[in-house]
This record gives structure tokens, sequence and C-alpha cells, in this order.
């Protein structure tokens, strides 16, 4: 693959129109009689990454934030849709192609507990992807397993052992060692600290802003938690049952988020401050809504919303547009 | 000056292991709840929190050695027979657990258990056990309660299913509520609610409760006191707004500091190096001087006891951060 | 899941240890219960005696002797037959058919389950359907009868004895493992292998073997243990090789004297019952473990 120069018209990640949908699963048996129920977890989905760029992607539960990454990165195949990595499209490899794709585009995952292989040593799975790849082996290979524990705060010591000897936030350091061992451009980090201590998350985060600057990487960091996703990113996506509802500049979309849900996720944030607590919790009074008009089709976020108008909302789905030069906004309504 | 309705003095848990000393989880833990008073818990793995919570219950694994003692309203807890404490469970004080899925029988209604939970501790009025059910999902925020009753805990979203167990477990009116991460599991909006839903039911009822949680900010928002737990132990106590805004001990300083906010941008979120111990092979002197951005000799020598610097304030260090904290924000 | 402290054991950490390496497990007998060590015992027991029967009696199993249905005593421990053989001698010889029939049906059938449980486990879908079905049609014959019509028709002997019941046991460790691999399938590691440029072969063998070592260790030792059950039948029945004689052909020569020499059926029989038993003990003891595949959830 060819290391393009990417600009704002040739972002180093494309994603047009991504769509990942699941069959739901109807009654026992071999289904042949299909079902048409789908779960659309990716509905739609467009965005780019310019190189050097964090995006940030915030969602809840089942807004469909960790099937989109994996999809991006070419884990999943796409049930539509383009995701393009650097030029590749990464919809249209197979096999050899797909895997030379993870030479430059790699993953780190949420659970340190399930991220390792428990029986293989710290050593063995980082060597893993230089044997695969073809890039070292034997001594060369330890040489960069070395570096990468090094680079990741981890002494060379730690590559003899297995993973049970090391705690979540160390777990979590070789997960991040291994992505890195191959110097790719774009990694995805699903929820990198959710399941780490509080005093490790600061940690790890502080480990991948470093890594991003000394090693030139492009992130889609993806995680639920605000104040993270606010604290690393220069772009922030919001997600909600498949759909990007906002995206803008992470300062923007802070400031002044204009979409509803967004909204309502940034007064539920507490805060640890008691004064800010008052205040928030006086904000957000009474702002629980329930629209009975709301059908199901149209916006998703239409039963909850409001500022929902019927019968708009519930009969028309909004699109992602551009409400103030790179701050977009789906909403029939939104960006007063 | 009214009593407290729970009193926990130099209270330690250990588990016996075989050809190895005992682990100690929780040593030498203090602090008092008041009626109606909402006090937080804090601490991350490790801390003892959660084995703290569980002694209030007695609801520690058989192997488990308890030391100290629990008054509720004066009443040696560690010394009750089963059946006082099991009277006491779920009248007196109840408690609200993380994880409102295996919380739940998965095969019975939701509503036929919360009604065994009533009946339990209220053998009377069998007949009107439906109407009650159905008030007190009513009044978690539960909308349409009587037909929700008669669903199945996987009908519910997480959310309602906290929301059920909180029903459950404020059924008999108890003095007491003990919430061990109840928010931890859910979504950001969902969590905002359920603690909307436990200041309400503490304004309303006087329910006392205390909030375990590895979430600072969760504290702020919710309880007027605040106990950080680290090691086992309790390292700071004290009023809320006081903890948050002049934290004197240095781990507490540190955790805040390292914590990333959504109303400022930071620019480099100050981490605290290391890892909690192991309850196992704990360090010498103070817990956290390992860790401490000012650890000095004394530090790894001798461990501090908890001393009070005011009326409502305590902390366990040698070197407290209000001497220092011009340093702090 | 929060920041875990390796707590060496943990009473409440949540997360059971990974531990057990390949034999590691089977090592730290202090993870061993009592019952497992028993069983042990009972294979080493027989395993001795059967792989070093010359050093525990001088004589022929096939050899006829003058002294017949003699009692046990000094000369012979286990007695004699009717044809003057000595006992101990037929069930330390026998062992060996037994248990080398046991063992070697036992890897055909551990392997066979194994390739077409982790194949059907981890790619899924249609294939996964097929092989359940063709898992399905072995399991609903009935093992020890269509073994005794398949062993009738194309003759005994061990080779055959092998094979077929080799070939009906599978299903049993296919299952196994099937339902291992589908956890481990979604594991974050297995996807952070594929994205380590493996291919499907390496994940398998480098990644997925591995960890599916514990349900088939277990899973063998029951196998090997129905196995010779299997083969006793056989030859009980008559369906096994005169030549080689096995402890199922000494319960059938030895049931038409039950009355007069109960010394022809009990010992064999002994046999027999210890080394199911401590198979199916040593089976419990490595599932059963505190790391083992059989420990708490997950």
């Amino acid at each position: 693959m060819t290391t393009e120069v990417t600009t704002e018209a040739n972002p180093l990640v494309r994603v047009a129109s991504l769509r990942k949908h699941f069959p739901m699963g109807g009654g026992a048996g071999v289904g042949l009689t299909m079902r048409r129920e789908v779960n659309k977890a990716v509905d739609d989905v467009s965005f780019d990454i310019q190189a050097g760029e964090t995006l940030g992607l915030v969602g809840e539960s089942g807004s469909g934030k960790s099937t989109l990454g994996r999809v991006v990165v070419g884990l999943l195949p796409a049930t539509s849709g383009q995701s393009i990595i650097a030029g590749q499209s990464v919809a249209k490899l197979r096999g050899k192609a797909r895997k030379a794709l993870w030479r430059h585009a790699q993953m780190v995952f949420q659970d340190p507990y399930s991220s390792l292989n428990p029986r293989m040593t710290v050593q063995d799975a980082l060597a893993e992807p230089l044997r695969n790849f073809g890039i070292a082996r034997g001594g060369e290979a330890d040489r960069l397993v070395r570096e990468a524990l090094d680079a990741c705060g981890l002494g060379a010591r730690a590559m003899t052992r297995y993973p049970r000897e090391f705690s979540g936030g160390q777990r979590q350091r070789i997960g991040i060692a291994r992505a890195l061992i191959v110097r790719p451009n774009f990694i995805v980090a699903d929820e990198p600290v959710s399941a780490l201590d509080v005093s490790i998350q600061a940690q790890i985060i502080n480990l991948l802003q470093d890594l991003k600057a000394e090693f030139g990487l492009t992130y889609l960091f993806i995680a639920h938690d605000l104040a993270v996703i606010r604290h690393v990113s220069d772009r922030v996506a919001v997600m909600y049952r498949g759909k990007l509802v906002e995206t803008a500049p992470a300062e923007a979309l802070y400031a002044r988020p204009l979409h509803p849900y967004t909204q309502l996720l940034l007064r539920s944030v507490p805060v640890p401050d008691t004064k800010a607590e008052a205040e928030r919790r006086r904000l957000a009074q009474g702002t629980e809504v329930t629209n009975p008009e709301a059908t199901g089709g149209g916006c998703p976020f239409s039963a909850r919303c409001p500022m929902a108008q019927f019968p708009i909302c519930a009969e028309k789905a909004p699109t992602l547009a551009a409400r103030s030069g790179d701050h977009f906004v789906a909403c029939h309504f939104a960006g007063g | 000056m009214s009593e407290p309705i729970l009193s926990i003095r130099d209270l330690r848990v250990a588990f016996p292991r075989r050809a190895a000393p005992s682990v100690t989880v929780v040593d030498g833990v203090a602090f008092d709840v008041m009626p109606g008073e909402i006090v937080g818990v804090v601490g991350e793995s490790g801390s003892g929190k959660s084995m703290t919570a569980r002694s209030v219950l007695r609801l520690l694994p058989r192997t488990a050695e308890v030391q100290g003692s629990i008054r509720f309203r004066g009443d040696e807890v560690l010394k009750m027979s089963p059946g006082r404490i099991r009277e006491m469970r779920g009248a007196l004080v109840s408690m609200v657990f993380q994880d409102p899925m295996t919380s739940f029988n998965p095969v019975l209604r939701i509503g036929d258990q919360i009604a065994e939970a009533i009946a339990i501790h209220d053998r009377t009025g069998r007949a009107s056990l439906g109407e009650r059910v159905a008030r007190l999902l009513a009044r978690v925020g539960i909308a349409d309660p009587k037909a929700r009753a008669r669903a199945y805990p996987h009908e519910f979203s997480g959310g309602m299913r906290q929301r059920a167990l909180t029903a459950m477990a404020v059924a008999n009116g108890p003095a007491l509520l003990i919430a061990d991460e109840p928010t931890t599991a859910l979504d950001v909006t969902v969590q905002d609610q359920i603690l909307r839903l436990m200041r309400d039911l503490n304004e309303q009822s006087g329910t006392a409760i205390l909030l375990i949680t590895h979430n600072i900010a969760v504290v702020a928002s919710l309880c007027r006191r605040l106990i950080v737990m680290y090691a086992g132990r309790v390292v700071e106590d004290g009023p809320t707004a006081e903890v948050l805004s002049a934290p004197q001990h240095p781990y507490t300083w540190s955790l805040l500091q390292s914590v990333p906010r959504i109303d400022r941008a930071i620019g480099r979120l100050t981490a605290i190096k290391g890892q909690p111990p192991d309850p196992a092979t704990p360090p010498g002197g103070c817990k956290f001087h390992p860790r401490c951005p000012r650890a000095e000799r004394r530090c790894a020598e001798e461990e501090p006891p908890l001393e009070q610097t005011s009326a409502s304030h305590a902390v366990r260090c040698w070197l407290r951060m209000s001497e220092t904290a011009e340093a702090a924000q | 899941m929060k920041d875990g402290i390796i707590v060496k054991p943990a009473p409440f950490a949540g997360r059971p240890g990974w531990g057990m390496r390949l034999f590691s497990g089977l090592a730290a007998a202090r993870r061993l219960s009592a019952s497992s060590v028993l069983g042990v015992a009972f294979v080493v027991i027989v395993g001795t005696g059967t792989l070093f029967a010359p050093l525990f009696t001088p004589f022929d199993p096939l050899a006829l002797g003058p002294d017949t249905l003699r009692a046990p005593g000094w000369a012979h421990p286990f007695g004699t037959d009717d044809l003057g053989r000595d006992v101990l001698a037929r069930v330390l010889y026998g062992g060996r058919v037994s248990l080398s029939v046991g063992l070697f049906s036992a890897v055909l059938s551990v392997v066979l389950g194994m390739t077409i449980g982790m194949v059907a486990g981890f790619f899924g879908g249609a294939l996964d359907e097929a092989l359940m079905r063709l898992t399905e049609a072995f399991q609903i014959l009935p093992k020890l009868l269509v073994a005794v019509v398949v062993v009738s028709l194309i003759g005994s002997g061990l080779t055959n004895e092998i094979l077929v019941i080799g070939l009906l046991s599978w299903p049993a460790t296919a299952r196994v493992i099937r339902g291992r691999v589908q956890v481990i399938r979604h594991e974050e590691f297995i996807a952070a292998a594929e994205m380590s440029g493996a291919s499907w072969l390496r994940v398998l063998a480098r990644h997925v073997t591995p960890n599916v070592m514990s349900f088939l260790l277990v899973s063998a030792a029951l196998q090997v243990a129905s196995a010779i059950m299997a083969e006793s039948f056989l030859s009980f029945l008559g369906l096994g090789d005169p030549a080689h004689p096995s402890w199922g052909l000494l319960l059938q020569q030895g049931q038409l004297f039950l009355q007069q020499a109960w010394w022809l059926t009990t010992f064999p029989g002994i046999a027999l019952a210890m080394t199911i038993l401590g198979l199916n003990l040593m089976g419990d003891g490595l599932g059963g473990g505190r790391a083992g595949p059989g420990a708490g959830r997950r």
C-alpha cells in the first residue's frame, strides 16, 4: 500500500454510507423461513478521518459504535457501503489483501482479560504479527518486541510471562504494544480504558496520546465516557441507534451541542464538583420526555426528544447536514 | 445531635489461605452514617469498599474472617443471631447491587419477586400485595406498573431492572439502603435517572443511603459526605464539597487530577504512577506511599492514623495536602 | 470488569485465573482433589501391571497347564482357569489388549472429534449445521449394538475393533470441543490473532487449540474409559480376538464357572472396574479444578 499524502479532500479514512445489519434470530432450527427482522446495528454512517486526527466516537449501549469500529477496520464485513483506508476499499478486500490491510490498520480491544491469549507468552503474542506479516523473525523480532514493550512502558522481563501474571492496566499496555508493533498508520481503539480502574485510565490515555505523537498515528477512539472523549478527540461523532446524529470539532460539540440527544447526554454526566452538580441538576429538571406519537419510524430519537414535532419527526428520518462549517447535525430542528 | 444509624469501628475482613498468611482486604475501617444521610464511599479495585458494604448485612463468603464492630441502631450486627440478621435484611437494611440482571431470578415475574420480598417481612395483607407492588413500581418511575409487574426480568431494560431492584429494596421502608455500584453497568442517561430516584427516595422517606462507587463524580451528585478508601483503609472522610474542592489526602487529590473533565479541557492528565497494591503483599508504612507524589521517608516507615483535621473532616496522612494546597487547583 | 489485582488464590476477584499450562494443571498437585488422586493411583496401578506384566508373573497367558480351576494361592495368586492357565497372567496380559484397544480407539475418536468440533465451532453457519447433522446421525446409533453388528460382519480382530469403536465414539468429543470453541471464537484475542495476519489454519492451530487442551484432556480420559468398556462388551459377546484375550473375553469364559471358580470373573472384573473408575476420576479431576474447564462461570 502506498503512503498517500492526505489532504482535506483525501482523508486517511473515509467511511461512506456504511451499513451493517444482523439478522435477528426468529425461531429455532435451520431457518428455512428466514424472518425479515434485522438489527440495523450500523445504519448509513459516513465520516472522514484526516491523517493525524483523533475522531472520538461516543454513544451509549446499543448505539452500534463497537460494531462500527469493527466494520471500519475490516473485522466484520459490511452489509453495504464503503470503508476506505489510505485509498484502499476495505469492503472489497478478501483473504490476503485484507490481511495486508492490517499492517496499516490495527485495533486495540476493550477487555484486557480477553484480548490476550492466555496460552501465549507476551513475547509470542507480540512476535505473532511480525511472523505472520513476514516483518521479522528470531533475534530481529525479539528486538522489535523489546522496543514495542518499552514504548508502552513495560520492561523486557515481561516477555517470558503469561497474561495472567499482569494487572488489567498492564495487559492493556501489552495489547497496545501488539497493535503498535507493525507500525500501523491507523488504530481503532474500542473502549480501551473502560475496563480499567480510574487511576489506571489516566496512564493508558496518556500512553495513547504519547504514542500518537511519537508515531504519527491516526485514531478512531470509541468510548461511552464523554469526558474521556472530550480529552482525547480532535473531532467527535455522536452515535444513536446505529446512526450518527452529530459530528463536530470537540470544543464546538461540548461548548454548543446542537442535537437534542447530545444535549441530553451532556447534561446527564455528573462532574466531581458539588456546585457544578447542583447547577447541572437544576438545569436537568423535567427534561425527561416521552412522546407517545413516536411510531418508531423516522428519527430514531423521536420517542425521547424534547424538540420533536409530529408528524414530521416520526415520518422523515433526518440526514447529517452541516449547520456551521464543520459542525454537522442530523435533525430537522436543531441548530439554533 | 442524634445517634448514627450505622456505626462501624475497626472493621477487619480477611480471607485465609492455604499455607500462607491470611489476606486482609478491609483493614481497620471506621465511619458513621447518620439517619437520613447519604454517604458515598469511593475506591478502586482492592480498596475493600464492597467488602465493607457486604459486612453490614453479613453477606460475606463463609470463609471470611471478620473482626471489629458494626452497630446498626446500637445493635451489634456481627454478634446477631442468623434469625435477627434475616429480619434485618430487606426490612431495616436493604442492598442494591451492581448487576440488576443477575439480581433477579430469570424464571419468575418481577412482580412476584417483589411481592415475595414484602411478604417475607410482612405477613399481613396478602390480598393487597398486588396493589403494593404496583404502587412501588410507580414510585420508582416505571410506567404502567400493573402490566410491568407481570413481566420477566429479561423483558426489562437495564435501567428498568435497576429501578425494579430499588423498588424491591425499599419495599419495606428500610432505614438504610446500601447501594453497591448501582449505576456502573448503566448508560449515563439511565445513571442520571437512577441517582435522581435515590435522591427522591431519600428526601421523601428519610432513608439513609450508603453509596459505594468508583466514580467520584457520581458522589458529587448525590452524597453529603464522602469517604475515600484505599487498600482496605479509610484515607479521607469529610463533607463532599470540602473533599472535592480541597482534598487533603494525596490520593484523593491525585485521583481528581487524573480524571478527564467534561466541563473543561485539560492539557495532560496527571496520572498516578503504579497500580493499587495486591492485598496479599501490601507495602509497609502508608499503603499509598509507593505511588504518592509527595511521599517522604516517614511515609514508608510508619503508617499514619486517621486523624480529624476539623470537626467534620478526617485524613490519614503525615503530610496533608491542605498544607500545600496552593499547588492543588 | 475492573482492573484486577492478581491475588492468588482469589476469593472475590471475579475472574478465575487462566492458569493451567498444558500439564502444569496436573503438576499442581495441591489443586487435585482426593478422588482424582485416587483415580490416578488406580490407572497407574493397572498401567504398571499390564505394561510390566513379565515382572509380575512368570506364566504365559496362553499356556495350558495341568493345574485346572485352582483357587488363588501362592503359586497362582489369582488362581487358574479350566485349562490350567494362570489367571494373573491372563489379567495382566489381557489388560494390554484392553488398554491398547481402548487407547488407540480413543485416540481415533478424539482426533476425529476434535477436528470436526473445532471446524464446526469455529466457522459456524452452514458448515456447522452440516457437521452437526452428521454428528447427530452418529449419535443416534446405539454404539454398542452397531459395534456388535459391524464386527460380526467384518470380522473380529484388534484393528477392526479399534476402527469401529473409534469411528462410533467421536461425537461426544466433537460436541464438547465445539461448545468450547464457540466460546473462544468470540474472545477478543481471536480477533487480534486474525488482525495479526494469521491464516485461519494458524488461528485454529496456534490460538484455539491450546485453549481447548484442558477440555480435550478430560474428553480423552473419558473416551479411553468408554472405549475400554466397549471393547470388553464386544469380547464378552464373543466378538473379541481369541488369540489376544482381553478382560471381556476372560469375563465371558469365566461366567461358565461363576459358582465354582469365582476368581475367574472377579479379578478381571476388578481390573476393569478399577481402570474405568480411575479414568473417570482422572477426567473429573482434570475438569473440576479451580482453573479447569468445569470451574465456575466462563
